[in-house]
């Protein structure tokens, strides 16, 4: 099955499982394996935002007035916040989309990846505004130490499915030497790439985002840098939305009902999926200890963030039917919810109080029973 | 036909608000009544009586909320989003059908004693 961009073989696209099943041809959407992508792709236009809507002028004299230890915890963050978006905004497209054979979930991935970008594109309006050389923070992401020893970790499973997809596509199955190694190239090693990319993808989402999240919230908590968490708070209301559905797609690949193959590979993966949640959290957790390793803020400190790091985790392990790794607990930052409730979420600068900004949402049916008990 | 795939589900939800008082119990143990003119969803109910249920988007796409029904039925208030298996609800947009038994361990749940006169009152 090499790929192909329009696959010229009529075939029922409900019939093929989520990835490496034939490739899509017409983009129809009249039929659907799983509507419940459908229902994303509208969720997530309906989100539509952009960051100039957002004013953060105010947050420039904020930052001014920051001691520079917190001034450290604002930057280090964003500059995270900036990696983890550059690496969504592009790998979902260039690694699930030569494999997707559904499209719904094909436009659903275009959809998501688009909605990172602009993620992107904000982190440049926030640091535009806040610094007058924003060269001498991006620059640094790409040398920073502590940025790096995550982000190897987060790339490494999506350049894995790359290198194996991209090998099939030309070689085909069997072993072949790749930059003088000897790999094994088959369907099933893509799968199983595939998987724990898809875990690593939601390990991402659920819980890398969070920690940047809380810090962004807890400065606003306080009344500063409030335009920054506005922004925020868009970009949380859309990961919340893009989690959900690498829980969707991980339930599917485990119910083995999609592709009995990879319900095998993810049974088989159980204690690697483990492994990946827990690597993450702990790598979080160091760098919760390098953001405050000049002083804390008021409101967060290291061993509340690593704390909540701990209760994300267990409750994301859980989503996806994994047992949570560590202690129960109660939610360290109960504030985090009011921040993370979309309800509350100001979407255009007119909507100050109402919630979300919902577009074409007028419903014109009148059953005729409403008017029974009407008498003239 | 399920409640969701009613065109009119706005108005049935509407009628829903004269339904009987719902008890909700956790594992068992019979721990509040839902009394559908007082509460939007299911989740409002729960944290008024100070059970800690983790939650996100309160809009049913995060999923943050689920959670497992040992028996009883739910309808939806609004559409869900996330992946529900048989047996769990979101009850950030969901009310009780009818008597309901949610699996939440009891013990979250918080000052009994000064819960008790609200529940008298109901």
């Amino acid at each position: 099955m090499a790929y192909s961009t329009f696959c010229q073989t009529p075939n029922d696209a409900r019939r093929e499982p989520m990835f490496m099943g034939q490739s899509v041809n017409v983009a129809r959407y009249d039929q659907q394996k799983y509507e419940v992508f459908e229902k994303l792709i509208e969720k997530q236009l309906s989100f539509f935002w952009r960051p100039e809507e957002v004013d953060v002028s105010k947050d420039k004299i904020d930052y001014n007035a920051l001691p520079e230890h917190e001034k450290h915890i604002f930057i280090s963050n964003l500059k995270y916040q900036t990696l983890l978006d550059s690496i969504q905004g592009r790998s979902p497209n260039v690694a699930f989309l030569p494999l997707v054979s559904l499209p719904e979930l094909e436009t659903w991935i275009e959809t998501w990846s688009f909605s990172e970008t602009i993620h992107s594109r904000s982190y440049t309006h926030i640091i535009r505004n806040i610094v007058n050389n924003p060269s001498i923070i991006f620059d640094d992401i790409v040398v920073n130490e502590e940025i790096l020893k995550r982000a190897t970790d987060i790339a490494k499973y999506y350049d894995d499915l790359i290198e194996l997809t991209q090998a099939f596509n030309l070689l085909g199955e069997g072993t072949h030497s790749i930059h003088g190694q000897d790999r094994v190239i088959n369907q099933r090693e893509i799968k199983k790439s595939l998987y724990l990319c898809m875990v690593s993808v939601n390990v991402l989402e659920a819980i890398r985002f969070y920690v940047s999240f809380a810090c962004s919230f807890a400065f606003a908590e306080r009344n500063v840098m409030e335009g920054n968490a506005k922004i925020i708070r868009l970009i949380a209301r859309d990961e919340a939305l893009h989690l959900n559905s690498t829980q969707h797609i991980l339930k599917i690949m485990a119910g083995g009902k999609d592709d009995p193959e990879m319900g095998e590979i993810a049974s088989e993966c159980e204690q690697q999926a483990y492994d990946i949640f827990v690597k993450a959290a702990e790598q979080e957790k160091d760098w919760a200890e390098y953001l405050f390793k000049d002083g804390s803020m008021i409101g967060l400190n290291e061993q509340i963030l690593c704390q909540y790091v701990e209760y994300i985790t267990n409750e994301r392990m859980k989503a996806v039917n994994l047992t949570p790794h560590y202690e129960e607990r109660s939610n360290p930052l109960p504030w985090m919810k009011n921040w993370l409730e979309s309800d509350s979420v100001q979407v255009a600068p007119q909507e100050v109080e109402v919630s979300s900004y919902l577009v074409g949402q007028i419903d014109a049916s009148v059953d005729e029973s409403e008017f029974l008990d009407f008498d003239l | 036909m399920p409640l969701l795939m009613n065109p009119n589900f706005l108005t049935l939800t509407y009628k829903r608000r004269y339904q009987k008082a719902a008890i909700i119990s956790l594992q068992g143990q019979p721990t509040l009544l839902y009394a559908h003119q007082a509460f939007n969803n299911l989740l409002e109910a729960l944290e008024q009586k100070k059970i800690k249920v983790f939650s996100e988007c309160r809009n049913g796409f995060c999923g943050a909320c689920k959670t497992k029904v040992n028996s009883g039925e739910v309808f939806y208030i609004n559409e869900p989003l996330a992946h529900l298996e048989p047996g769990e609800c979101l009850p950030c947009c969901c009310a009780p059908d009818g008597d309901l038994d949610l699996d939440l361990p009891a013990t979250t749940y918080q000052g009994i004693t000064q819960n008790c006169t609200d529940l008298s009152e109901e």
